[in-house]
């Protein structure tokens, strides 16, 4: 069976208003952005949700705007890390900031974290939680999606420049989290 | 070196690993709210309007005495100074009304 193309589901939906399409753009992109959202907000798992219907939702409104010069999947993470960013300033005293005490904490429990595979992701989620926001971003977005730093620059709409010392940073503070956990543990 | 490399190995076993979230509630939660946000067709929102103002009429026909009040408006006008000096009146405060109420967000 041939699968349609994300343009073309964007295009069913756009011209014929077709749910079923949008339907299924959700579907095929909806795990990978959850799972990022979950890394984003330190794995709150109801935050994460929440974050990724409104970004469909919006991405739905908003979807005659998109022009089909970036993927779908950036156009997405980009609305995605809007949506996050707004929820942070609206709630900017609740999150967590990257102190000593966090650091030290987070570095003794991933040391004694179970062998569970989801162990793995939720220590992961948070270790980068000690990370600003922007820098979590970055990191993940380079690391575990593996997008170019260009890609990463339009998708935060930040500079070039500015995503590379994120990812570095971001990179640099990680190394000092993870110094005491080693990776063959897990396996 | 070593380090830069296990936080490498980190993400790639996270990667491999990653789990994949069913879509049945989350696809099923995001079209229902879609399908409920989406506006009213024009022709359908112009519809109810109507229908509605129609049995508005048809009511208040059969509640008022609409030849009554009819018969009360007077049939003969006498345009004096008086009147014309009313009707400016009337004019200008509505200007000013209107006015005030436009800009009111700007003053």
């Amino acid at each position: 069976m041939l699968l349609a193309t994300d343009q073309a589901l964007i295009e069913r939906v756009v011209t014929a208003n077709c749910h079923d399409s949008f339907g299924i753009l959700v579907e095929r992109h909806q795990s990978d952005l959850r799972y990022s959202l979950r890394q984003m907000t330190g794995w709150n798992e109801a935050l994460a949700d929440d974050l990724a219907q409104e970004t469909f939702i919006q991405a739905f409104k908003s979807l005659k705007k998109y022009q089909g010069t970036a993927k779908f999947s950036s156009w997405i993470y980009r609305i995605a890390y809007n949506q996050m960013v707004s929820h942070f300033r609206l709630a900017r005293n609740r999150e967590v900031s990257a102190s000593e005490e966090i650091l030290k904490n987070h570095s003794q429990r991933i040391g004694q974290s179970t062998t569970s595979e989801l162990d793995l992701h939720r220590d992961l989620a948070g270790s980068m939680k000690a990370l600003p926001t922007k820098q979590r971003v970055a990191v993940h977005l380079h690391l575990h999606r593996e997008l170019t730093h260009s890609e990463i620059s339009i998708i935060m709409g930040i500079p070039l420049g500015t995503v590379k010392t994120l990812i570095n940073r971001g990179k640099k503070t990680l190394r000092n989290l993870l110094s005491s956990w080693n990776p063959e543990d897990k396996l | 070196m070593k380090q830069s490399a296990d936080i490498e190995n980190l993400f790639n076993q996270a990667r491999k690993s990653e789990p994949y979230f069913s879509n049945r509630r989350f696809g099923n939660r995001v079209l229902t709210v879609i399908k409920r946000q989406e506006p009213v067709p024009f022709w359908k929102e112009v519809t109810i309007e109507m229908l509605g103002a129609l049995i508005g009429c048809a009511l208040a026909y059969s509640f008022f005495p609409f030849n009554d009040l009819i018969a009360g408006i007077p049939t003969k006008f006498v345009i004096g100074p008086s009147v014309l000096l009313s009707i400016a009146g009337v004019i200008s405060c509505t200007c000013v009304i209107a006015y005030w109420t436009a800009e009111r967000s700007r003053l």
